[in-house]
């Protein structure tokens, strides 16, 4: 593009702006452009129209002021393969798995056969799609409301052959006939067929059963695989037979019409479909009960929302990196190959193999389902929230350039069935399996709507906070003062000559004069939380499954001394609750409660530590028992708080009792939980996953940054934006920092809450244990900082005022400016050089607080 | 020590999964460890900044090379593009050298103070100069001078100049050395340079004795040739090898002598980059960028290699270019990724430095400060430890130094320290040492006069006699016999029923209980295990198991050699025979926690002669259990070595089959599992 016609644009884009801030000025609806071509207008807010293309589904939003339009597919298809143009022209695409191939195909309406039907409503309107060839439809409902497009996906509505079990079998030539096919009803479990032999004994074929073997004989097995019966086939049979079906009341059903053939009357099984529905057939004649072979994999829906062109427009992307990232719509000339993707809260452990762990950090796990699409020239944002669904989905973001698409683009993939690797033994090898099962889940995407100045990453962030609050999310948390949070690690365990010894790090008493000494010097509000308070310590005593303080810290009666010494010095002190992870050496007789992948293998993670080499995790409902039994202790033992870590940081699929279970069961028995946790206590989650923060007091251990992909442009405190003022949020250690102004600066950016890991003993005495990776905690060494750092942050949140809300951000370059809602504004420089901003002047790694009074 | 399964063990050493978040960086930052024998995380010592892909509009072809000219700007080997990009640190293109009739491949580049540019190109075999503005000026071609070697292959790769104008080559399969030419008469040849030797393992002198020098058996033992080089200010040059040996990091003086040995190594370097503060800095091609001292020191390990292709900055996949300023900004140039990432120092890497130069300056007073701050930020920083324990030491404050050099694992300091505290310790307390002793002296001597006279420590003896004659007291008690006199004790356990199987294994206990406590808890300076290890199994076995493998394969040899010794005697006297080493480990235990460096040389004899003693005395003991000649007793003592290798290969062995036939029936089970059970 050249500098003419960038300059040009510019000038327009500004032009539309200032028409737009017009047009609200005087309340007069800019002149709409015509629907666009091949649209028809499906409803309207007082914002935007929504228009829809029948064939592809696809939708564009058209600005009501601005007259700006926003598309949700590819209008100029010329690049790309098929595959491609099929993916980016529909509105909603599905990949399918065929047969027992393990590679999932794609599905789209440009290049698959498909009937689209609609229902209109008052400003929605249902698609029901159906994939003629595969035998795949499901029903999409759009409705645009107030703040955005709501599109959802009932997981009742999706009908996939694999529901509709065939009975086939032989005609004359040998040629296999479906004879009659039977619709399950919804649930699994009571998808059946009965299979009645001609000496009237019954079988019943459910999901667990199957039927094998054509060539000579049929044999019906049940579930651990004994056979129940075999039915020889004969190979020869000239004579002529027929089908007889009867209903349940007995009466003659029709078949289809190639079935209808002749059938010996006096050898036949009857198969009666759970509806009543029979169907008798020679047995000689009974090939198989089988399944159609197209079975759904994962949905997008509108993959290509608010998409951007290379080189045509200006904005960003939002990724949930860290906090959230912004990637530029700026020409990358091929510069990157892959995309950003990443699971909705973390690895699903359950199905993927996590890699050793060597050198590298992990990138950041998704905290929220949440992505943005940010247009600044034409002043229009669309921020994505996955509502419902996010259990399965994958965040997926491509910079332009990425598999050579000249597009920047965003979506969220739900998977509804995974290809996995079934390993065969320690040395075996593994075969590529499915899970038959389909992942039970709801899907509902929310595209909130912004224009004007609200489309940036921080109108989105304050549009996600509304939206949040609108639902409730916060409605637990209450308004806590400012405060810091200290947490001590009680014991460690070491090896010793004979077996392990306890590492104290911090005794009951110890912490207790820690805190005294921190009120005396000026930390009023102070959060206090105990880790590796239990017997066995921090890493021997999990699962914390039981009110048991270790002996060497001071017991039982240590803690409660220090408990009451809390409440009178107003410190809310909480216990650590690790019910997730296992250590099979200090509790052997969980061994058997250790969570399975769906392969059926007891997953483990090596620790790299030089006391317990692996650490298991609890399945979720050894997870609810050890949580109820911990719980109820310490609320006898008058114990106020807890704080959650573990079940709060994972979701996956995983396999118990002999059944597979998906995430989303996974994410219920946790919140119950916490939830019940919660009712009479003040419960802390460590890092949650967004589906708990409405269980809440407070969330820790935020993420002051992201991963560092090559990609992104910067990194942007969206979370802490969307939290602020709703409930209090405290970021990662500030122990481990190794630019500790610059995080301190981070820390009045986001006006977040800082934690410190403490102990009274140096660390040095853990370096062989199995956190010897803490290596700064001495609180000798960090009282001073936390006095130092809690009075300047302190003035901050006065000067905010109690009710104070993060409204605006802005960075530019090293500098940046957040605006909050009484008017304060916070200037940073993260240079190592002086900058000015807004005639303000900020030396190297400074901030200046402006008071929205202006002083 | 050598460090090539250094990397293995940090992978299995270290560090918890609940790691604290170090948001941002997509590696871990390590540092060496007490006795660095073992890695511990830091803190991020440089974060990553940016990637660099595009320069203008240009773009990089896999590059092979990477310098920092004296302009400031970042002189790349665009081999694939097959010319020479100048960029400046931030990325702008500057200017670009191309020579269609010469450059082919270049493969290393050079730019001297007049920014005259050096590129050793592989395919032109030749290393070509061009002036400042781009032309072509001459080139250097295979020396014809004999020594060179008319065979030896001269494939230029990497090239460096010294302030003579000499220039350094490396040939590619030039194991020779590093081929050295002066600018003189228009090339001339002046020798190999820096030549790494080839190491011949014990197992290749076996397989040369048993298959003869040429067989194949017998593998590569020619040396690794160098795979990149750099030079520093003083003309040291600095040369880099895929090995992870002793070769993989060296610095050569003029002479093309070593003078520095790193304390650890990694493999696979192909970079290397020298500041003018000395640090040297090297990345292995996985992306494994290590930061030493210049006394070689490993200070920093970090750096990722990106096998997800998560694309993010701090992750490589191919290193081959590594340039690091003066601000300790680190270039990263990759030919996979065909970009260049940008490191820099944290605040924490910052107060490193700054502490190091002082230390390194002799300023160990003025270090103090830095010092104490990086053990603020990280307690387990063992430089900072050692540090801040010379200026504790210098400062005359011994037992904190002490403590200080204990956190660091530096035992010469500490035992330096331990000298001075133990002399002041002594000085002060001289005067009631002397008093006790004399004290008891007085004590004693008067309890014997009040015994003479009233008999008072009669009860005592008739208490000791009492004690002495239970029998099994007795029995353990005549081992001081063997010390005394040998044979009269072989003869008493022999045939006078002296000693018994129980007080041999009574014995035996009490030299594994001896053999444990020297082991876990000799002094900080002569302990050999490493803190916070326990292996009390391993122990059990290797005393108890290695005594009955020895006595029953000694029993076993005995018999065919016609021994007259029956296993009972073997096994009692073998025991008895240990009687020295019971008798002197405790004097080394507890020597070992008084003595400092300065004393070693006392318990290097205790152990000498107590070892020797018990070899002395069982091989007494064999010759007369049997009554064999001495010539026949060392050839049963070979016989039983032999035995025991026997036993324990067919030990091996039969471990390895059960393994097998276990794998076999798990992998059968799972067949069978997936098969006919699991079908989710």
């Amino acid at each position: 593009m050249s500098r003419r016609f960038k300059l040009l644009s510019l000038l327009l884009a500004c032009l539309l702006a200032f028409g737009s801030c017009m047009a609200y000025g005087e309340e007069i609806a800019a002149p709409l452009a015509a629907a666009p071509e091949g649209y028809i207008p499906v409803g309207e807010n007082s914002r935007f129209i929504l228009y829809l293309r029948q064939d592809t589904m696809a939708l564009t939003i058209q600005s009501k002021a601005s007259g700006q339009l926003l598309y949700s597919t590819v209008q100029d298809a010329n690049t790309g393969n098929a595959t491609w143009k099929g993916f980016y022209q529909s509105g909603v695409v599905i990949e399918y798995l065929e047969d027992v191939k393990d590679k999932p195909i794609q599905a789209d309406f440009i290049n698959n056969a498909n009937t689209i039907t609609y229902d209109f409503g008052e400003n929605a309107f249902t698609a029901h799609i159906t994939y003629t060839e595969l035998g795949i439809s499901f029903d999409v409902q759009v409705a645009l409301d107030e703040d955005g497009i709501h599109v959802h996906l009932p997981s009742d509505s999706i009908v996939e052959t694999k529901d509709e079990t065939s009975l086939v079998m032989l005609d004359e030539n040998g040629q296999e006939v479906t004879v009659a096919t039977a619709k399950y009803t919804k649930s699994a479990e009571e998808s059946e067929f009965v299979l009645t032999t001609g000496d009237g004994s019954s079988y019943k074929l459910n999901k667990s059963y199957y039927v094998s073997g054509k060539a000579t004989e049929v044999t019906v097995k049940d579930s651990a695989g004994t056979s129940q019966v075999t039915l020889p086939l004969t190979k020869e049979l000239s004579a002529p037979f027929t089908v007889y079906a009867t209903d349940a009341a007995g009466k003659a059903v029709e078949l289809d019409a190639a079935a209808i053939a002749s059938v010996q009357q006096n050898l036949f099984i009857t198969a009666t479909a759970l509806d009543g529905s029979q169907i008798r057939i020679p047995k000689e004649r009974f090939v198989s009960v089988s399944e159609y072979s197209y079975t759904i994999s994962s949905v997008y829906l509108y993959p290509f929302m608010g998409h951007s062109v290379a080189g045509e427009g200006q904005g960003y992307m939002l990724i949930p990196d860290g906090q959230g990232a912004l990637v530029s719509f700026e020409d990358n000339e091929g510069r990157y190959s892959s995309p950003y993707d990443k699971q909705v809260y973390g690895m699903n452990i359950g199905v993927e193999d996590q890699m050793a762990s060597d050198t590298r950090v992990p990138a950041e796990d998704v905290l929220a389902p949440f992505y943005g699409m940010v247009h600044t020239d034409k002043q229009i944002a669309v921020l994505s929230i996955v509502e419902e669904g996010d259990a399965g989905a994958r965040i997926q973001a491509y910079p332009n350039g990425v598999r050579n698409l000249p597009f920047d683009w965003a979506t969220a993939k739900f998977t509804y069935r995974f290809v996995y690797n079934q390993p065969m033994g320690p040395s075996a090898g593994a075969v590529a399996t499915r899970n038959a099962h389909r992942r039970q889940f709801d899907l509902t995407q929310h595209f909130l709507l912004e224009e004007g100045q609200s489309a940036s990453y921080a109108g989105l962030a304050v549009a996600y906070r509304d939206y949040l609050t609108r639902k409730g999310t916060f409605a637990k948390a209450e308004e806590r003062p400012f405060d810091v949070r200290v947490e001590f690690l009680g014991a460690e365990r070491e090896n010793y000559i004979l077996g392990k010894q306890d590492v104290v790090m911090t005794t009951f008493a110890e912490a207790q004069e820690m805190l005294t000494t921190l009120k005396q010097a000026g930390v009023e509000n102070i959060s206090a939380v105990y880790r590796g308070w239990q017997t066995n310590g921090l890493t021997g005593g999990v699962p914390t499954g039981s009110y048991s303080p270790a002996r060497s810290l001071g017991g039982e009666k240590g803690f409660a001394e220090l408990n009451e010494a809390c409440r009178e010095m107003n410190v809310e002190l909480s216990l650590e609750a690790d019910v997730l992870s296992l250590n099979t050496e200090t509790h052997p007789t969980l061994t058997f409660s250790a969570f399975k992948k769906i392969t059926s293998q007891t997953w483990s993670k090596p620790t790299f530590g030089m006391v317990y080499d692996t650490l298991h995790y609890l399945t979720p409902v050894a997870s609810r028992d050890q949580a109820a039994g911990l719980l109820k202790q310490v609320r006898a033992a008058g114990i106020e708080g807890v704080a959650f870590t573990g079940i709060t940081q994972l979701l996956a699929d995983y396999y118990h009792k002999d059944a597979y279970h998906d995430s989303s069961e996974m994410a219920a028995i946790y919140t119950e939980i916490i939830a019940g946790a919660g009712e009479e206590m003040n419960v802390s989650l460590v890092r949650p996953n967004a589906y708990l923060w409405p269980l809440a007091d407070a969330i820790t251990d935020l993420p002051i940054a992201g991963s560092d992909y090559n990609y992104t442009d910067a990194e942007v405190p969206f979370l802490t934006i969307a939290l602020s003022g709703q409930v209090p949020y405290y970021v990662e250690y500030a122990n481990f920092q190794a630019n500790t102004n610059e995080f301190f600066l981070h820390l009045m950016e986001q006006g977040a809450r800082p934690s410190f890991l403490l102990t009274w003993e140096d660390p040095i005495k853990l370096q062989n244990s199995n956190s010897s990776d803490i290596y700064s905690s001495r609180f000798e060494l960090y009282e001073g900082l936390i006095a130092s750092w809690y009075s300047e942050l302190n003035a901050l949140y006065r000067t905010v005022g109690p009710d104070g809300v993060i409204t605006d951000h802005v960075r530019t370059g090293d500098v940046a400016k957040v605006t909050w809602s009484n008017g304060t504004q916070v200037y940073l420089n993260f240079g190592d050089k002086p900058a000015t901003m807004d005639g303000i002047t900020l030396e190297k790694l400074d901030y200046k607080v402006v008071s929205g009074n202006g002083n | 020590m050598k460090r090539i399964a250094a990397w293995l063990l940090l992978l299995i050493l270290l560090l918890a999964l609940c790691m604290p978040a170090q948001a941002a960086t997509p590696y871990r930052t390590f540092t060496l460890g007490v006795d660095k024998f073992d890695m511990v995380e830091t803190q991020t010592a440089y974060e990553p900044v940016r990637t660099m892909i595009r320069f203008g509009e240009e773009t990089l072809k896999m590059p092979s090379d990477m310098r920092l000219g004296p302009d400031g700007n970042l002189y790349i080997a665009d081999t694939g593009n097959k010319r020479v990009l100048v960029i400046t640190k931030e990325g702008e293109f500057v200017r670009e050298i191309t020579d269609k009739r010469n450059m082919k491949s270049p493969m290393g580049i050079y730019v001297d103070d007049a920014l005259n540019l050096y590129v050793a190109d592989e395919k032109a075999r030749a290393v070509l100069v061009y002036d400042a503005e781009g032309n072509f000026v001459m080139e250097y071609v295979k020396p014809t001078h004999q020594l060179f070697g008319e065979t030896a292959p001269y494939v230029p790769q990497k090239v460096v100049l010294d302030k003579r104008g000499n220039l350094y080559i490396v040939s590619k399969g030039n194991t020779n050395g590093v081929v050295q030419i002066s600018p003189v008469g228009g090339g001339e040849f002046l020798g190999y340079y820096g030549a790494n030797t080839s190491r011949i393992s014990v197992l290749t002198h076996i397989r040369r004795f048993l298959f003869g020098k040429d067989s194949a058996v017998v593998g590569n033992i020619v040396p690794i040739s160098v795979r990149n080089l750099t030079i520093d200010e003083k003309g040291m040059v600095y040369t880099v090898t895929e090995a992870g040996d002793d070769s993989a990091l060296r610095r050569l003086n003029v002479a093309g002598k070593n003078t520095m040995t790193p304390d650890w190594q990694v493999d696979l370097n192909t970079s290397v980059a020298v500041n003018s503060y000395g640090s040297i800095f090297t990345a292995n091609a996985n992306g494994t960028i290590m930061e030493y001292t210049s006394e070689g020191d490993m200070l920093f390990l970090f750096g990722a290699n990106d096998v997800l292709s998560e694309q993010r900055t701090g992750m490589f996949k191919s290193v081959e270019g590594l340039v690091v300023d003066d601000d300790y900004t680190i270039f990263v140039l990759d030919a996979n990724l065909n970009s260049i990432q940008v490191l820099r120092p944290t605040e924490f890497a910052d107060l490193v430095h700054r502490a190091f130069t002082l230390f390194q300056e002799g300023k160990y007073a003025e270090s103090k400060a830095p010092w104490s701050e990086v053990l603020r930020m990280n307690s387990l920083f063992t430089y900072a430890s050692t540090g801040l324990g010379e200026a504790l030491y210098r400062e005359g404050n011994y037992e904190e130094a002490m403590e200080a050099f204990r956190n660091g694992g530096y035992r010469q300091g500490y035992s330096d320290a331990w000298w001075e505290h133990r002399s002041n310790l002594l000085h002060a307390n001289i005067d009631k040492v002397i008093y006790v002793l004399v004290g008891l002296v007085v004590v004693w001597q008067l309890l014997k006069l009040l015994d003479r006279k009233f008999g008072i420590l009669k009860p005592l003896r008739w208490i000791r006699e009492k004690i002495l004659s239970v029998k099994l007291i007795d029995q353990v008690l005549y081992g001081f016999q063997m010390l005394r006199n040998p044979y009269d004790a072989c003869y008493g356990i022999k045939h006078e029923k002296r000693a018994s199987v129980l007080s041999a294994l009574i014995l035996l206990v009490i030299f594994f209980v001896e053999f444990v406590a020297n082991k876990y808890f000799s002094g900080f300076l002569f302990k050999t295990m490493p803190d916070g290890y326990y292996e009390l199994l391993n122990d059990f076995l290797m005393v108890f198991g290695v005594y009955a493998l020895l006595t029953i394969c000694c029993y076993l040899v005995c018999t065919i050699t016609d021994g007259e010794a029956r296993f009972r005697d073997l096994f009692i006297t073998a025991a008895y025979a240990l009687m020295p080493m019971i008798v002197f480990q405790p004097i080394v235990l507890l020597l070992s926690n008084v003595l400092s460096f300065n004393e070693e040389f006392f318990i290097t004899l205790i152990n000498v002669v107590s070892i020797g003693w018990t070899a002395l005395l069982i091989v007494l003991m064999l010759m007369y259990q049997n009554d064999f000649t001495m010539k026949k007793t060392l050839k049963t003592i070979v016989l039983t070595l032999f035995c025991v290798l026997v036993v324990v290969a067919l030990v091996v062995v039969l471990y390895m089959l059960i393994s097998q036939l276990v794998d076999f029936i798990a992998s059968i089970y799972g067949e069978v599992v997936y098969r006919f059970v699991k079908k989710v």
